[in-house]
């Protein structure tokens, strides 16, 4: 596996573009001027 | 995540969006969230891996990502993150706490 950097503090945060319940897109910069908290979760049907 | 949905009146009087990522379908997220009860929240689709990889929490040997929180401010700075180990849930109270810090 390719060792990878996982994204730091002080880093701008890639924007993404991806599909959501209903197929409908949702984008990081929908949430300009908020701040936002995401979590990455591994599977549906996982704890959490 | 049950525990944030039950808890996004407080990320919104914080300033914050919630958003869950994982590497499921659509249709899977439907399902998963009407069994567990996440409706105030969306949660995205990364099929193709591509914001695991570049968020640098891909996980090759599963094809999938690991469980991770990111908060971001409003510029879209990333100001604080948390890689969580097997079994760890992200705790909502600590979370809260740091968007506060920033907000």
């Amino acid at each position: 596996m390719t060792e990878q950097k996982t994204l730091n503090v002080g880093e701008a945060a890639p924007s993404f573009t991806l599909k959501t319940i209903g197929m409908k897109d949702v984008s990081l910069g929908d949430y300009k001027g908020k701040n936002v908290v995401l979590l990455f979760y591994p599977l549906d049907w996982t704890p959490g | 995540m049950p525990a944030f949905d039950k808890r996004i009146g407080d990320f919104e009087k914080a300033n914050a969006q919630v958003l869950g990522i994982s590497t499921d379908s659509p249709f899977s997220h439907e399902n998963w969230a009407k069994s567990v009860g996440i409706s105030h929240y969306p949660l995205l689709s990364d099929m193709h891996r591509t914001v695991a990889r570049d968020y640098g929490i891909y996980n090759g040997d599963m094809n999938i990502n690991t469980r991770a929180t990111f908060i971001l401010d409003k510029t879209g700075k990333v100001r604080y993150a948390e890689k969580h180990g097997k079994g760890e849930l992200p705790d909502p109270d600590k979370i809260l706490a740091e968007v506060k810090k920033i907000s």
